[in-house]
């Protein structure tokens, strides 16, 4: 953690002589983190670097903005995250299929199917993470941001919340939407290996 | 406990009571979010219930391999570095 930290009433502004020494205190120390995130959300070392770059050149240019007192680490990576979604190349289309509540019902449903097809033990028969990594890659903003702050980086719901600046219910219903898309996609991929078929043509010649 | 129906139509597919609140709540369960009463409940429902066991498991082992995506930097002393030239670049100095 920072070993230092300004008066909750002292706002940092642009010109302040001390502004560089708490940009280096602050946020210099989460670069790690950063980084982190960053290949979590690009799956790319250089489009991680870059990321990352970017991130900080955008707090230093905004320190003046960040309020002394709050979490910098959170900070750093709201402006990650914004950076990653405004830079994507081909990026997906904002879905907002509304928050509603939602639960593992369509999943369990779907696992019930694949398992009647053979595709119940798919992550012993195949190598899943190629395919992951796709569906990951493949979901649409804002599900992709929530699954990797939640499931790959292992943030609670509200650090999540705090980070994309959300409730934490949406936080949930948007983490459930896409698990239940990254399970169809790995269940696709199973079906399209063969799996399923090699089990039915087992129970046949049984 | 659930009587699988092999031939059923996704929308024909029934659960039972006790094993429908235990998979609505799954992820709910394995992210524990939910208060003690409800997690004992489905505690005790998972010990009686070999399917609703068998979607815990797919879903956790789904749940490890997304958290298993996570890797650190190999080289962030160098990203350090680029990062400070370009912050420097933009008008920061070190102090």
């Amino acid at each position: 953690m920072p070993a230092t930290r300004v008066s909750a009433s002292q706002r940092h502004d642009a010109d302040d002589p001390d502004a560089a020494r708490q940009f280096e205190m602050l946020a210099l120390p989460w670069l790690a983190a950063v980084a982190r995130f960053a290949l979590s959300l690009t799956r790319s070392r250089a489009d991680a670097d870059d990321l990352v770059q970017e991130t900080y050149l955008g707090a230093f240019r905004h320190w003046h903005t960040f309020i002394p007192g709050s979490d910098p680490r959170r900070w750093l990576f709201t402006i990650c995250r914004n950076t990653f979604v405004r830079s994507r190349r081909n990026p997906s289309p904002i879905v907002d299929r509304g928050d509603g509540d939602v639960d593992a019902m369509p999943s369990v449903i779907a696992h019930t199917l694949a398992h009647r097809d053979g595709l119940g033990d798919l992550f012993d028969e195949i190598d899943v993470r190629p395919a992951i990594e796709m569906a990951v890659d493949a979901l649409p903003e804002p599900h992709r941001s929530v699954l990797v702050l939640v499931d790959i980086e292992g943030q609670t719901y509200e650090e999540a919340s705090a980070v994309l600046g959300v409730p934490i219910g949406t936080v949930r219903s948007r983490l459930f939407r896409a698990r239940r898309a990254i399970q169809a996609a790995l269940i696709d991929h199973a079906r399209d290996a063969g799996i399923g078929a090699m089990h039915v043509g087992t129970r046949r010649n049984q | 406990m659930i009587d699988r129906q092999d031939d059923a139509p996704a929308a024909l597919l029934v659960f039972p009571r006790d094993c429908e609140e235990t998979v609505r709540a799954l992820w709910d369960y394995l992210d524990r979010t939910l208060d003690a009463p409800t997690m004992a409940a489905i505690d005790s429902h998972l010990v009686q219930c070999e399917y609703c066991r068998e979607h815990v498991r797919f879903e956790r082992i789904l749940i490890d391999r997304l958290r298993s995506l996570r890797r650190e930097h190999d080289d962030a002393v160098t990203l350090r570095g680029r990062v400070l030239t370009a912050l420097a670049e933009a008008g920061w100095r070190r102090v």
